[in-house]
């Protein structure tokens, strides 16, 4: 079935949600640490303005207790150190969480996409793209949601302080802490949030450029339209590189106004200052700490004045990712078993395709040896993903026990089917594991009698470690006949009520795709298989020809 | 743009000579890339030392206004005033290192990318020595993308934290030469330190992005073959295995990490302990209560702010530098991967320039090609017009030959002639352009079918295009479809049934009209009905050129000439009449 895509519900609550203890550990780890950073410098700076004080006359420099303030420089230098390496462990321990909840959730929201569609999306650029999305968003609260949180925080309590201390020193600080701490970011986001959201989907179509470019070249190049087409290329890719340039300037322009800002807020603050301290309303040595908390609290600041980058690039993600899944759904399966399938004045065509099969009218049942045939791209495997139920049909009608698809229960159709497809896959995992995809709890001795019955077990004796050798990525190492009849043993597995094979015997000589089809023919169910090979009629009780533009020639 | 071409310029003299690309490692490449910029990343780092100063001078200031008013002495206000200038000048000589930077990586990297583009267009299809279409479009764009921050930060870093610690030390043998030694003795510590801590985090480092490469190729697998596993119901098996590999792998990093977050912690550790140090220090010495020298006051209070304030700023580079390493490793990671390209050998080429106007005669003298040994001394002979097979199980150096012909690799020994004229003596780019050229999946742009049949001959018109389209029997199907000409094709030609897509690729092969077809198994995939039309039609429409075409079929009628190779050697050449015999001996 189809089924209409919609936003689904990845909101950034969710994201944080998984790992929330080890963030909140994060947070109040690196809040420590910065709190040290800053209070390193005030602790020096009052206990040397203090000391200088104190050290003006003998009595006063003799009784000055000096243990107290020494020992809080030692803590804080401590809680420096000792903190931020907690607090690095803690936030990449919770990032590597999240990233495990992403790739899991999205793995199983595209578990409820359709085969048709995946096919479609081109699964490889796909989980390229998804695992760029991933890192993205991955990223996100390291980059922005804890440094905003450090940020705000320590910045509130060092104004709640200085209200506490002096209130007219605060005001004129106030203006430039603002600045740095609000509007420095908010105009970051405002000049870049837009860039970095399509950055990633700009770098995958320059990719996608490139390769076609590649694919083309000898054309073009006989053609002799290749440097125009180049020139084309990289000056589109300098297009790019100036842009991503313009990313990089604005945060660090937000850096500069930052530090700008914080620099305006400490000759403020020393202007008024001097003269409080003057008049006697404020200590000498307490200027000198809130002046030198100003400076520490550039660390705290900086990392958060750029964050809208993170955050762009994490909801250009966020919005990916939320395209491409489908709303989770449930599954259910009922229990009647399969009979017949018909088609009734069935046409169909994948979309943007100029063929497709034209007006069928077939019955099957439970029993039948079907062979579809006809030219290359006349439209059988379109016909292929209608009879799995993937594609509906532009008119007419598929109906099986002499019902719609829409009137029975979700995914019934593929409890029934085997599709073996044109390509087929091998996961990078063990032989026996790739075969239990189909059946999980398959004993080894059922794993054998599939192998035997599509002629690998043979070929399976001879490897290393037999069932439990581990196949290369891709199935690289398997010819395109081996990796077909892996997929056949995968469906003997199941044991569908429908198998149905698109060029499923590609590759395998003669005899042994008539051995094979003769074994499949000898279980109870409806065999269809497509191909353009000259295969034995003998076997087949029906044999339908479509012609270049998918219309039945014939069926006999 | 100006400066767009005047980098292009320089690219070829990089790009030529062979010297300079036979480095000795990655770290010259990349330091030789570098050196074309050189000027700018100095003048970063003068900028960055500028800003430095102006930060000092704004410390200075700083404590010209504290420390009389602290100690209750005259103060005033003058220093305040200059402040602002002090603080402009350190942003903006900051804001010039940034500019300086980005502009100097961006055009390192537009003309590695130049360069490594203009290699591709040379190796054509030979590229294949350096991976995959996929993994060559990574080492063109994302590697190259990567080294970004290594070609912005890190050189000037790298002067930078030379440069302003000892503008510190400096200043801090005139202020204090007890805090200057405290900071020569921990200055060399840190270096030690993190070669220590880095090497074991380094190794580490190296285990930690195998583990993440090998479960992110986990994640890729299951979501390539996504398709399959729903097909099989068996997704939920699947993703209990990855949740069960993440899991893996977060305790794997985390052990990585808590080595890794060391070296980091070092150089932490030494500014804190340095600052504490100093601080207590300069608060003892101020009261007179330092045991050496009881009763004194080794720094006034001002000096001693100015110490205090200045003490982090000795570390900052190299903090900075610590944190920019792995832009270097990074950088590093990926020259090594681009040099897959830089190391394939390009093909060499001459000047002259050969305008076939009638069909070409060609042979081949002892040509060999290197490489597995892909093709052993080749002598034949075609005369002009007839049209040859090539026969040949798959590996056995058809397509090798193909390539010798395009121009994309350069014969070991022996050469290819053109109506005697030596291969090697042409220009290239002239050379291909005397080619038609068909290959199994010929090559689509995402368009319309007109667009597509003018990428061959781009002032066609109307007329001619249906002329072609006639020619190749596709006329009446495309007069019925609505857009006629102007119905779109895919990128991969989705829309047209496989023979259908090769007989548009033939109309293209007809307007160009060439003397000289190469045919790479032009109808392999087809069905057996449309390969034998296909097959037909090719050999109708050779008519008069000279044709090579590489087939596995064993049917050939048609044909003049066959070539047999087997392992790079000749098998057979020879009159087709007598090659069934060949085959025969040969069990093809």
């Amino acid at each position: 079935m189809i089924r209409k895509d919609r936003p689904s519900a990845l909101s950034w609550r969710t994201l944080l949600a998984g790992q929330a203890g080890i963030w909140w550990l994060a947070f109040a780890l690196g809040f420590f640490t910065l709190l040290a950073v800053v209070g390193l410098l005030t602790t020096s700076g009052w206990f040397i303005s203090a000391t200088a004080i104190a050290g003006l006359s003998m009595a006063t420099a003799y009784s000055f207790n000096y243990f107290s303030p020494a020992a809080l420089i030692r803590l804080a230098a401590i809680v420096r150190t000792a903190g931020r390496y907690g607090e690095r462990l803690a936030s990449h321990y919770a990032v590597l969480g999240l990233l495990k909840d992403l790739r899991l959730l999205v793995f199983a929201r595209l578990s409820q996409t359709s085969p048709l569609k995946l096919w479609q999306l081109g699964s490889g650029d796909l989980a390229q793209r998804l695992v760029g999305d991933i890192d993205h968003l991955d990223a996100w609260p390291l980059r922005f949601f804890l440094p905003w949180l450090w940020a705000s925080s320590l910045l509130l309590l060092f104004i709640a302080l200085l209200a506490w201390l002096q209130p007219l020193l605060l005001l004129p600080m106030l203006p430039g802490l603002l600045f740095a701490w609000l509007l420095v970011p908010s105009l970051g986001a405002w000049q870049g949030y837009r860039l970095a959201k399509q950055e990633s989907q700009q770098l995958g179509k320059r990719r996608q450029d490139l390769l076609q470019l590649l694919r083309n070249q000898v054309s073009l190049q006989v053609f002799g339209q290749w440097a125009l087409k180049q020139e084309q290329f990289l000056s589109q890719d300098q297009q790019l590189i100036l842009e991503q340039q313009r990313l990089t300037q604005i945060q660090q322009l937000c850096q500069l106004a930052s530090l700008a800002g914080l620099g305006l807020s400490l000759i403020m603050g020393l202007y008024t200052g001097v003269h409080l301290v003057a008049s006697g309303l404020l200590a000498g040595p307490w200027l000198v700490a809130c002046l030198l908390a100003i400076l520490g609290l550039q660390e705290v600041l900086l990392p958060q004045s750029g964050s809208f980058i993170a955050l762009g690039q994490a909801a250009g993600a966020k919005q990916r990712i939320s395209e491409l899944l489908p709303e989770a759904a449930a599954q259910t399966v009922a229990g009647q078993t399969f009979a017949s399938l018909e088609l009734v004045n069935l046409s169909a065509r994948m979309p943007g395709a100029l063929n497709g099969p034209s007006q069928l009218n077939c019955h099957w049942q439970l029993g039948d040896r079907v062979w579809l045939r006809g030219p290359s791209g006349c439209g059988k495997s379109t016909l292929c993903w209608v009879l799995s139920g993937q594609l509906p049909a532009e008119q007419g009608q598929l109906l099986l026990n002499g019902k719609a698809l829409t009137a029975l229960p979700e995914n019934w159709l593929g409890q029934q089917l085997g599709l073996q497809l044109q390509d087929n896959y091998c996961f990078h995992l063990s032989l026996a594991e790739n075969l239990r995809l189909a059946k999980a709890d398959a004993s080894d001795e059922q794993l054998w009698q599939a192998l035997e019955a599509m002629e690998l077990a043979d070929w399976a004796k001879q490897l290393p470690k037999g069932l439990n050798s581990q196949m290369s990525e891709q199935g690289r190492t398997l010819s395109g006949g081996q990796l077909r009849r892996l997929g056949l043993a995968r469906l003997w597995l199941q044991q569908p009520s429908i198998w149905l094979l698109d060029e499923g015997l590609e590759g395998l000589d003669p005899q042994m795709s008539q051995r094979i089809l003769k074994r499949i023919c000898s279980q109870e169910c409806l065999l269809i298989v497509i191909s353009h090979q000259q295969l034995d009629s003998n076997l087949f009780s029906q044999i339908v020809t479509l012609d270049e533009r998918g219309r039945c020639l014939d069926a006999s | 743009m100006a400066a767009f071409f005047v980098h292009s310029v320089k690219i070829d003299a990089l790009c030529n000579p062979l010297p300079r690309l036979m480095m000795h490692s990655n770290k010259d490449w990349l330091t030789s890339q570098q050196q074309t910029q050189a000027w700018r990343l100095k003048l970063a780092a003068l900028a960055g030392l500028v800003a430095s100063l102006a930060l000092m001078a704004q410390f200075w200031l700083l404590a010209q206004v504290l420390g009389p008013l602290i100690l209750g002495q005259e103060w005033s206000l003058t220093p305040i005033y200059w402040l602002p200038a002090a603080l402009g000048l350190r942003l903006v000589a900051q804001a010039i290192k940034d500019h300086l930077g980005n502009s100097a990586s961006r055009l390192i990297r537009s003309q590695i990318r130049q360069q490594l583009m203009q290699r591709l267009s040379m190796l054509g299809l030979a590229r294949a020595q350096a991976g995959a279409d996929g993994a060559i479009a990574s080492q063109v764009l994302e590697q190259v993308d990567a080294m970004d921050a290594y070609f912005s930060r890190y050189y000037s870093q790298k002067l930078l934290v030379v440069l302003v610690p000892v503008v510190i030390l400096i200043l801090m043998f005139w202020l204090s030469p007890l805090v200057a030694s405290i900071m020569l003795l921990t200055a060399p510590l840190i270096p030690v330190f993190m070669i220590l801590v880095g090497q074991r985090a380094a190794k580490a480092n190296r285990e930690q992005f195998q583990a993440l490469s090998q479960l992110g190729g986990q994640f890729l697998d299951n979501v390539r073959g996504l398709g399959h596993l729903l097909l099989l119901s068996a997704q939920p098996q699947q993703q209990e295995r990855l949740a069960q590999a993440s899991e893996e792998y977060r305790s794997r990093t985390m052990k990585v990490l808590r080595q890794a977050f060391l070296s980091t912690s070092v150089l932490e550790l030494f500014s804190s302990i340095a600052i504490a140090l100093v601080a207590l220090y300069l608060g003892l010495g101020l009261l007179g209560e330092l045991p050496w020298a009881k009763g004194q006051v080794p720094v006034p209070f001002t000096a001693a702010l100015f110490i205090l304030l200045i003490t982090p700023e000795f570390y900052q580079p190299l903090r900075q530098l610590g944190s920019d390493y792995h832009a270097k490793a990074q950088a590093e990671g990926a020259a090594e991967v681009i040099m897959g390209l830089y190391h394939c050998p390009l093909p060499a080429q001459g000047s002259q320039e050969l305008q076939l106007s009638s069909a070409p005669s060609l042979s081949c003298q002892n040509l060999s090609l290197a490489g597995g040994g892909r093709l052993k001394q080749l002598s034949w002979q075609l005369p002009a017009g007839q049209k040859l097979a090539i026969l040949g199980a798959s590996g056995s150096g058809k397509s090798s030959l193909l390539q010798c012909l395009l121009g994309y690799q350069t014969p070991e020994t022996g050469e290819l002639l053109i109506n005697q004229q030596s291969l090697a003596q042409l220009n290239l780019d002239h050379w291909r352009r005397q080619i038609g050229w068909l290959a199994q999946q010929p090559d689509w742009i995402a368009g319309s079918l007109a667009d597509n049949l003018r990428l061959a001959k781009p002032q066609a018109s109307d007329s001619e295009l249906w002329q072609a389209l006639e020619l190749v029997g596709l006329a009446s199907l495309i007069q019925q479809l609505p857009q006629r000409l102007n119905s779109q094709l895919g990128d991969q030609g989705q829309g047209l049934s496989g023979g259908q897509k090769q007989r548009l690729a033939i109309a293209r092969l007809l307007l160009q009209d060439k003397q000289l077809w190469l045919l790479d198994e032009p109808a392999a995939h087809l069905d057996p009905q449309s390969r034998a039309q296909i097959r037909q039609l090719l050999l109708d429409q050779a008519a008069g050129r000279t044709l090579l075409y590489v087939t596995h079929d064993q049917d050939l009628t048609g044909f003049d000439w066959v070539m047999i190779l087997q392992q790079g050697r000749l098998a057979y050449f020879g009159p087709s009449a007598q090659a069934s015999q060949a085959l025969k001996e040969l069990a093809l």
